[in-house]
């Protein structure tokens, strides 16, 4: 058997339960896959209707040490519909599928590929709207209680929320054995200019265009919530910004499709802060160094034999791209940097 | 010494096969991706060949001059590398300390633009800080 006829046959039992003994499996798509996880589209028949789902699947190693597991995952995504956010909506989650832990949730029709959301003539109504969409988005996941998110990673007793996001950081970058002399001076740069502390937020760790589904309206959903933790608020206000998640459109800061401006006014309207461009200016430079260290941790699982990937491999020449944006922004001289 | 072609018309020679002959053939737009991935590779792995050895001569001069201390650059480039990584591994460990030299940032520009020669020069002549 297929690995997609294995998955249909263990995920049958689950389907005849919920859509009843009527619905069919029709067609499964693999849209992602690695050594490490899975991410299926299965198209599904009742009776009275057809929809498209989408499986997520373990396949055993972690792509970061801090990424979650398929049930925190889940658990996440539920809190978050629960909050109003929109998502795909959490359908269950199957602790042995075919032997791996695995959720299955709905899928959301639309766009995910930055590149296009970036370019394509047909989304130009979309990126006009998705700034602050996007900014009211990352409102609603900020405001769910985050005592409701306390099984997520997050500050240690006494540490601030800032403070633990640099520790992160430090930790990743440790674990690697070349030397990386820019990515340690931006550390140094955030180490010697520390921002004002917030309350930890339940933060979606990979907020931007590319990990959102896009429709010729905006917005239709926010996705990948595996790198969710208790965070800074101004972890996910940056992260969308970085240059990295412009595609190219490097004038466009927020993600390549518009103001940074249009994305904070709609959060601080919806959140009641006052978080500005130059008081969030040490989380752009942290949120550079979080992807900078990706990249290079990324490339690691390549080189480690963990998981063998021509585009792992490539990321850990991309790492100077990033890094050169992290040497411009705590210079001085940059035209946006904070004064004293 | 190797009969011709070099090394270079070599990588010339598979990314034009990769480019011409197997790219129009690859219909899996995942498989696509990973082929043009491994085009670019090969230009980079090209413009490696032809910058490096007078990147890591100038890139061992510039420490000399950073960390104050001048010595001769190994011979050949296996250890003039692992000796640059090593003078590296030291500057991160001043920098972690809070007491790197001045004249850090300037270097480490120097050293993050010299990467992106090869890495990926459209890059760094369109970067602007904005």
């Amino acid at each position: 058997m297929s690995d997609a006829e294995n998955l249909a046959a263990a995920l049958a039992p689950w389907v005849s339960e919920h859509f009843g003994a009527a619905a069919t499996i029709g067609d499964l798509k693999l849209l992602a896959g690695g050594a490490s996880q899975q991410a299926w589209r299965v198209a599904l028949s009742t009776p009275e209707r057809t929809l498209a789902l989408i499986v997520r699947r373990d396949l055993g190693g972690r792509m970061f040490a801090t990424a979650l597991g398929r049930a925190d995952e889940f658990a996440v995504i539920e809190l978050a519909c629960h909050a109003g956010v929109p998502a795909p909506q959490p359908y269950a989650y199957l602790p042995d599928l075919a032997g791996k832990p695995a959720f299955v949730m709905g899928c959301l029709e639309g766009e995910t590929i930055g590149r296009r959301i970036v370019r394509e003539t047909g989304l130009a109504d979309a990126r006009r709207a998705l700034p602050a969409q996007m900014g009211r988005a990352l409102a609603a996941i900020h405001a769910v209680p985050v005592a409701s998110a306390a099984f997520l990673p997050g500050p240690a007793a006494g540490e601030g929320a800032a403070a633990y996001g640099l520790r992160m950081l430090e930790q990743e970058l440790a674990g690697v054995a070349e030397p990386y002399p820019a990515i340690e001076l931006g550390l140094a740069w955030l180490r010697r200019h520390m921002p004002r502390e917030a309350p930890p937020v339940l933060c979606h760790g990979d907020y931007r265009v590319g990990n959102v589904v896009v429709n010729g309206a905006g917005l239709v959903g926010v996705l990948d919530w595996e790198f969710a933790h208790r965070g800074h608020p101004g972890e996910d206000l940056t992260f969308g910004a970085i240059r990295a998640w412009r595609f190219g459109a490097s004038a466009r800061r927020y993600g390549g499709v518009g103001d940074v401006a249009a994305f904070l006014d709609a959060y601080n309207t919806a959140r009641g802060t006052a978080f500005s461009e130059r008081e969030l200016y040490w989380f752009e430079v942290a949120s550079n160094l979080k992807w900078a260290i990706a990249t290079v941790t990324q490339a690691r699982r390549h080189l480690s034999g963990q998981e063998p990937s021509l585009e792992l491999a490539s990321l850990g020449r991309m790492t100077a791209e990033i890094e050169l944006e992290i040497l411009s922004l705590i210079d001085p001289r940059h035209p946006r940097y904070p004064g004293d | 010494m190797q009969d011709r072609p070099t090394a270079p018309e070599l990588l010339d020679a598979v990314r034009e096969f990769i480019a011409t002959e197997l790219l129009p053939t690859v219909t899996d737009h995942r498989l696509r991706f990973r082929t043009l991935v491994a085009a670019n590779l090969l230009d980079m792995l090209g413009r490696e060949l032809k910058l490096e050895p007078a990147q890591l001569r100038a890139e061992w001069a510039s420490l000399d001059a950073l960390l104050g201390d001048s010595q001769p650059p190994p011979a050949d480039a296996v250890a003039l590398t692992a000796a640059i990584a090593a003078r590296q591994a030291a500057l991160c460990g001043l920098i972690r300390e809070g007491r790197e030299p001045a004249g850090t940032h300037g270097f480490l520009l120097q050293a993050v633009r010299a990467k992106l020669d090869i890495a990926n020069p459209r890059y760094l002549s369109g970067f602007e800080p904005v």
